[in-house]
């Protein structure tokens, strides 16, 4: 084992137990005793939360802004696919050179759209005004990471600059907007309750009753 | 305005006594993309960045960074973390209370999940915690709390109103035997009043009495507790909110009844039917359900018999929020205008996608914002005026309200109409 890769394992381990922590502690919080009679079911309303209802045709967040949305799951798609490179190339796991050049041309290609959304986010008016410093830095290493890798593949050298930057995304996400990592699935959950709970989702048969 | 330390604190508290595994969640997840923007009304009507759904999130969410990471305590500007100060109160009174409906629609709709309307609530609810809730909306509660009713109504004219309401029901052919029973025991359903309808509405009272009559069902209303609506759930005071389900309760155990019925509104069956249970933490021995709902079931049991013929104008449907967003009562009003109205035809957007009317939130209740609450109807006004229908129905004596005023300032020639007025007018008696 190299020095890098001491130094990514230990800031992983940071960063996995932290996360970790975060999100278990959330989970085990005390949450509301809920004694309300069901109207709808919750194990599909569950399904329907990380399937249908993240469909773009059922978010206007989506629909209503297609390129910022399809820039969104490529830069995050991008993130990771650089995670999985990172993988690969960090456990020494062989896999055939062809693969590196078209994997890094990706990767360039998702940065690309990580660029749009930072640059989107300091020149539209509504987004700087969401955003702090926080969001931008956030926004600069995970596009950042992707580039490193991406250069890392394409040029099939400088790992350790990789080992050194991801370790550095590491351990930032436990402490900042990147930990919305960890609370996604979460969200989604207990918006599955809420409406569930309710009879609103999965959506019901539109035929009447 | 300056808040002293002490009440800043309270505020705090119960951030901190409110602090579940959900409002971490929905605390932590806001990645302020923004997206939102698009999908609430008032955004879209004054395109201002305080009305964007992610900063309502990050009022709330920035005092809870401060005060409850680490990241808030070391580096709070960094990432976005304040002082609850009174800057911050200012703007969040005027932007929680008067710049939202908690309508829920951003919710639906936001990128990641975040349960914005419960950020907003939970926001409110420090708000009152200090004793920050506008004056009007505050009167509203304190009538319900102190007369039982949010109108302040006295109960000789409650009583009064229905006896009238009876005698003129009997001159009705065919509701010659109907009744409009008080306080009777041991009945099937307890019925509920939104106060509105005896001050301003009666004939949705006496509509009503109609569909019972034709359905032989056993029911009675209370001249002590009937208010079906909570203002405390719009004004963000869980115990008074408690306090008001744990009335209707009480009322419905006293009078034995099986089904407590949720008369037309969207937070007052909102605040019963979902919250109450978790605020008084019973779940409750009888039934409880909207009157949309009662009325749909008697449609399918074959209690009720209606002719659409007798609904010949073209009818459209406005979705209260609550009522279907966050209620599930989404294809009931549809199953009863299908029934009940030869011409019925959606709006765009509908069911839980539909745009609040501009009055929900408690915005009917608080004049201070009365100007915005007409502004931001003007999306309403133009999705029914793209209907081309001639009535607007809705089962939420709110949005009545607020309809009738919208209709009024965007000139919309149009008739508006509660469910139980529309299938009563259907009826056909056997
Ligand atoms: S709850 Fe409704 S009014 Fe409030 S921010 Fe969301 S969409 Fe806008
Ligand atoms: S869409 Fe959701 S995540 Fe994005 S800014 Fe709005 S509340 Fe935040």
């Amino acid at each position: 084992m190299t020095v890098w890769n001491a130094v990514l394992l230990t800031a992983f381990l940071i960063s996995a137990v932290s996360s970790l922590t975060l999100f278990l502690k959330t989970v085990a919080m005390r949450d509301d005793y809920d004694p309300s009679e069901p109207k709808g079911s919750i194990p599909p309303a569950v399904l329907y939360a990380y399937t249908g209802a993240m469909s773009p045709l059922k978010k206007e967040t989506a629909n209503r802004h297609w390129p910022t949305y399809t820039a969104g799951m490529l830069y995050h798609a991008g993130i990771f696919f650089s995670f999985f490179w990172l993988l690969i190339l960090a456990t020494g796991i062989g896999l055939p050179a062809v693969l590196n050049r078209p994997s890094g041309v990706l990767l360039a290609s998702t940065a690309l759209c990580g660029l749009a959304i930072l640059l989107k986010r300091a020149v539209s008016r509504k987004m700087r005004a969401l955003s702090h410093p926080d969001d931008y830095l956030s926004n600069i290493l995970s596009t950042g990471f992707q580039v490193v890798t991406a250069v890392t593949l394409l040029s099939g050298s400088g790992t350790a600059v990789l080992f050194f930057y991801a370790s550095l995304l590491f351990l930032y996400i436990p402490v900042s907007k990147l930990r919305h990592a960890v609370f996604f699935p979460l969200t989604r959950f207990y918006l599955a309750l809420h409406y569930g709970r309710r009879g609103v989702w999965p959506p019901p048969e539109r035929s009447g009753l | 305005m300056t808040i002293s330390d002490e009440r800043k604190r309270q505020g705090l508290d119960l951030l901190s006594e409110k602090m579940t595994g959900k409002l971490r969640t929905h605390l932590n997840s806001c990645v302020h993309c923004g997206l939102c923007g698009e999908s609430c009304h008032y955004y879209l009507t004054y395109g201002e960045d305080k009305y964007l759904p992610g900063h309502k999130v990050d009022l709330i969410a920035g005092i809870y960074r401060r005060y409850h990471t680490l990241m808030g305590r070391v580096a709070p500007s960094w990432i976005g973390a304040h002082d609850l100060d009174d800057e911050r109160i200012d703007e969040m009174i005027d932007v929680i209370y008067g710049g939202c409906a908690m309508c829920g629609r951003c919710t639906l709709h936001c990128s990641v999940g975040v349960d914005i309307s419960f950020l907003v609530r939970t926001a409110r609810s420090m708000l009152a915690a200090m004793d920050l809730v506008p004056a009007s909306l505050q009167s509203t509660v304190d009538a319900a709390v102190t007369t039982g009713n949010n109108m302040g109504i006295p109960q000789k004219d409650l009583v009064d109103t229905l006896l009238w309401l009876e005698e003129d029901l009997h001159m009705e052919p065919g509701f010659e035997h109907a009744e409009i029973p008080l306080n009777r025991k041991g009945v099937n359903v307890l019925y509920t009043l939104n106060p509105r309808e005896p001050k301003f509405f009666p004939m949705s009272i006496s509509a009503m009495a109609m569909v019972f009559h034709a359905a032989d069902e056993s029911w009675t209303l209370s001249t002590d507790y009937y208010d079906v609506t909570n203002y405390a759930y719009y004004s963000g005071d869980d115990g008074i909110a408690a306090e008001l389900v744990q009335r209707l309760f009480n009322e419905a155990g006293k009078l034995e009844a099986k089904t407590l019925v949720l008369a037309e509104c969207g937070h007052g069956p909102r605040a019963i039917r979902w919250e109450g249970p978790r605020w008084i933490q019973t779940p409750y021995p009888f039934r409880a359900l909207t009157v949309v709902e009662l009325m749909a079931e008697y449609i399918r049991q074959g209690r009720i018999t209606l002719d659409p013929a007798k609904n010949r104008e073209t009818m459209t449907l406005h979705d209260p929020c609550n009522l279907a967003r966050d209620g599930g009562v989404i294809e009931e009003p549809r199953f009863i205008l299908k029934h009940a109205a030869a011409n019925f035809i959606e709006m765009t957007p509908n069911r839980e996608n539909n745009y609040c009317c501009g009055g929900g939130g408690g915005q009917l209740a608080m004049g201070e914002f009365a100007e915005r609450r007409l502004r931001v109807a003007e999306l309403k006004a133009d999705q029914i005026r793209r209907t081309g229908a001639k009535i607007v129905v809705t089962p939420c004596h709110n949005c009545i309200d607020q309809l009738m005023e919208v209709n009024k300032e965007y000139q919309l020639g149009v008739k508006i109409k509660t469910m139980a007025e529309v299938v009563a007018d259907a009826l056909v008696l056997r």
